[in-house]
């Protein structure tokens, strides 16, 4: 069970690293969000192998789960606003970079 | 009927209220008619409260009848009512102010009648009787205080009534900075007074006082120091050395305020405060020698002062403060009842003169330099006349009202029981110079502006015509005034005369009871020995009873250091040498030079050059001042403007505002609006925790 467990890890270490590394280095802003997402689904990945090892053989027990889903729906209301933005942005410009919009105003 | 004595205070306060009001929509007939009706009834009520004060105190142990009003300032020990005082003193007073008050508005009506601010005047003048009145009748020295306030802002509020005229605004703020200075004082000996008696009410004052003072538990300092804040306050008000350049600035008010404020009533106010408080300044010998000194000093610099003046009323304002000198020599020398006596007559000659002066200048047409007058006799007898009866008076000639007050101050003077060696003789030469000196300057402002040939400027005599008399509401204060002059003196006629005199024993239970000599004994008691005591021979008392008896003998028998034989030979004499001197300063050296003789005056002031510029420039005070207190004032506080508050203040304020300024700055660049570089703090705060966290 171990191995699973520590796999699991191992996995959401592997992608919130390259969700965290694309942030950094994208410049298109849906690219930035598709990171931001990852990095989302590296912690859930790693609420449910937590659950997973804390409560052993007890299947009723679902707390991980539990702020997975919390998470899951909160980055969907995350993705309405985001995305909102992004459109806007371009109806206002026709290239996006995320670098160009540097100030609030004007 | 003394219950309703609150009266007298509220009838010229509903005048000055309804005027202030109304005055703007009234006709100018109606708002002086009620003002000077509203005094009128002031005085109505003055005068009814005299003789029901009278019947009272006819079977009452008590002098004071006191009458409170209503609870005012209760906290803790500091207990205060409106309360009014009716003892002689004040009655006294409050008849003073509100009968010449009373003649003054009337006067006004005619004297007024060309002005705009006409309502207004009216509202500023019954607002000054209410608080005058309040003055003299409070109970205590708070209630006081608000009058001795009151009439202050009156006055400013007059003497700048003309206020179009910057010159006259000045003059106004000048008299009541001056009046500051010396309010502060009123207040700190009030401080004094109630920290040691705990006290403010001065029946209540006076009730423990002697107790008080016998137990000793009162360190000697004390009535000094409360008799000296006080009378610093009455520098201020009565206009003394070194306060008194507010007064004859204070002339740049309309004539009548001239004569109701500045002669006969709100000067006076400081005598006032010293006759009603005299056990406080009876009980602090020095305090009186240096009053005594004072007021001399301040008679004889104002008078000399007087004698080259050229504006009419110059010349008066420093008739007053000479005169006022006069009332506090007698303060000093502990003859309060003469120094009373001193104020009532010099409030009916002193208003008339000032009241003469107005029709004068009204017939003048605001002229006021007597070098440009001369032979107005004929043209206003009426005036003429009034003018000369007081002129006598003031000067001191038999038997007006002038000469009984100022030979009863010089008699005192001269007898004077004082453990300060040869006092009495210097300031009685002092006060016979300066009686001299008044008969010569009252003389030549007489005879330069009703005698001799008219030296009318040609500007008039083109203009207009010829002087004229003043109306009949200006003629008619100025022959009650007159006649009051003429015949005022009568109420203290001299011991020589074995007359009844009316005003010693009136006013002697507020001034001088019973409660006084006592502490005049204990004085006694503790300067038992000393030199001037013994050459009187009332120095041996042996215990308190004794010392108030041989106090009350003193009073009766104390002699002169010229002596003539009996006392009563020697008073005689002393009140003939005044009366010569007096009239040889006015009919043998005043009328020959400024009637006949006019072009000796020019060789007079050449011959005298430094004493005569000296005079005219009123002995260089104001420069002096100006030197000494005005320019270093207003250099430190250019001073405390440029350093302490322009580099300090500011620098404070302006260091807050910089330091931030470059906080910001220094943050400024962390804030560089790319997204990844606010995933990068992130990431390196998350970093920098995590390792933080596992090194731990």
């Amino acid at each position: 069970m171990i191995p699973l467990v520590s796999n699991s890890l191992i996995l959401s270490a592997v992608l919130f690293t390259i969700g965290v590394v694309g942030v950094m280095i994208h410049r298109h802003p849906v690219m930035i969000f598709m990171c931001v997402e990852l990095m989302l689904n590296a912690a859930n990945l790693s609420l449910v192998a937590f659950n997973k090892q804390h409560y052993a053989e007890n299947w009723h027990a679902v707390d991980g789960q539990v702020y997975a889903f919390m998470v899951i729906a909160i980055a969907a209301a995350e993705v309405a606003v985001g995305l909102a933005i992004i459109v806007s942005l371009f109806k206002r410009r026709a290239r996006v970079d995320v670098d160009e919009v540097n100030q609030l105003r004007n | 009927m003394l219950q309703y004595v609150w009266l007298t205070i509220a009838f010229p306060l509903v005048g000055a209220l309804v005027n202030g009001l109304f005055g703007q929509r009234m006709s100018k007939k109606a708002s002086g008619t009620l003002g000077s009706a509203m005094v009128f009834l002031s005085f109505l009520t003055a005068l009814a409260s005299y003789f029901s004060y009278k019947s009272w105190a006819a079977g009452s142990d008590s002098p004071y009848f006191e009458l409170t009003l209503w609870p005012w300032i209760h906290v803790g020990q500091l207990q205060i009512d409106a309360a009014l005082l009716i003892d002689p003193l004040s009655t006294t007073m409050m008849l003073l102010i509100t009968g010449v008050g009373f003649l003054i508005h009337l006067y006004s009506t005619g004297y007024m009648s060309h002005d705009k601010g006409y309502s207004r005047f009216f509202v500023y003048l019954n607002l000054f009787i209410a608080m005058m009145l309040i003055l003299v009748l409070g109970n205590n020295l708070a209630l006081m205080f608000v009058g001795w306030e009151g009439v202050g802002l009156c006055s400013y509020l007059l003497i700048g009534f003309w206020y179009q005229d910057m010159y006259n605004a000045k003059c106004g703020m000048k008299a009541f900075v001056v009046n500051r200075i010396g309010d502060f004082g009123v207040l700190l000996g009030a401080f004094i007074l109630f920290w040691n008696f705990n006290t403010l009410s001065f029946t209540e004052l006076f009730g423990n006082f002697s107790s008080v003072m016998n137990s000793a538990t009162i360190e000697s300092w004390v009535p000094l120091a409360a008799a000296l804040l006080l009378f610093l306050g009455a520098t201020g008000k009565s206009a003394q050395l070194p306060l008194h350049i507010w007064l004859p600035d204070a002339m740049a008010g309309p004539t009548p305020v001239s004569a109701l404020i500045h002669a006969a009533t709100m000067v006076t106010a400081g005598v006032y405060m010293v006759c009603r408080l005299n056990p406080v300044f009876t009980a602090a010998p020095t305090a009186g020698f240096i009053i005594a000194c004072v007021g001399a000093a301040t008679a004889f610099i104002a008078a000399t002062i007087a004698l080259t003046q050229n504006d009419i009323k110059k010349v008066l304002a420093y008739s007053t403060v000479s005169q006022l000198g006069f009332m506090f020599l007698a303060c000093g020398v502990g003859a309060y009842w003469v120094a009373m006596f001193h104020v009532l007559t010099h409030a009916f000659f002193k208003a008339c003169l000032f009241l003469g002066s107005g029709s004068v200048i009204h017939a003048m047409h605001e002229e006021q330099d007597t070098r440009v007058m001369g032979g107005l006799a004929k043209y206003m007898p009426l005036t003429y006349w009034t003018f000369l009866i007081s002129t006598l008076a003031i000067a001191g000639i038999v038997p007006l009202s002038g000469f009984f007050s100022k030979d009863e101050i010089l008699w005192r003077v001269a007898t004077w029981q004082t453990q300060f060696g040869s006092a009495p003789m210097i300031l009685w030469f002092v006060a016979i110079a300066t009686a001299f000196m008044t008969a010569f300057y009252m003389g030549r402002v007489f005879f330069k502006t009703f005698l001799g040939k008219p030296r009318w400027t040609k500007h008039y005599v083109e203009h207009h015509h010829h002087p004229h008399e003043s109306p009949r509401s200006m003629t008619f204060p100025l022959v009650v005034l007159a006649t009051l002059a003429a015949i005022g003196g009568f109420m203290g006629l001299p011991h020589f005369t074995h007359a009844p005199n009316f005003l010693e024993p009136w006013l002697a239970a507020s001034t001088g009871g019973e409660e006084q000599l006592n502490i005049v004994g204990r004085i006694g008691l503790e300067e038992h020995g000393s030199a001037a005591h013994d050459d009187h021979g009332t120095a041996a008392h042996d215990d308190h009873g004794a010392a108030a008896g041989h106090a009350e003998d003193a009073a009766a028998h104390h002699e002169a250091f010229v002596s003539f034989g009996s006392t009563e030979t020697t008073e005689i004499i002393f009140a003939l040498v005044s009366v010569a001197l007096a009239a040889f300063a006015l009919l043998g050296l005043a009328m020959p030079l400024y009637t006949k003789r006019f072009g000796a005056t020019e060789k007079l002031h050449t011959s005298l050059g430094p004493l005569y510029r000296l005079s005219l420039n009123k002995w260089y005070i104001d420069e002096l001042y100006h030197y000494l207190i005005v320019i270093p004032g207003t250099a430190l506080a250019y001073g405390c403007w440029r350093v302490f508050d322009m580099k300090f203040i500011d620098g404070i304020v302006n260091g807050v505002g910089n330091v931030l300024g470059w906080l910001g700055h220094g943050v400024r660049p962390f804030q560089t609006g790319f997204v990844r570089n606010y995933a990068m703090y992130l990431l390196l705060g998350a970093v920098v925790y995590l390792a933080l966290s596992l090194l731990k």
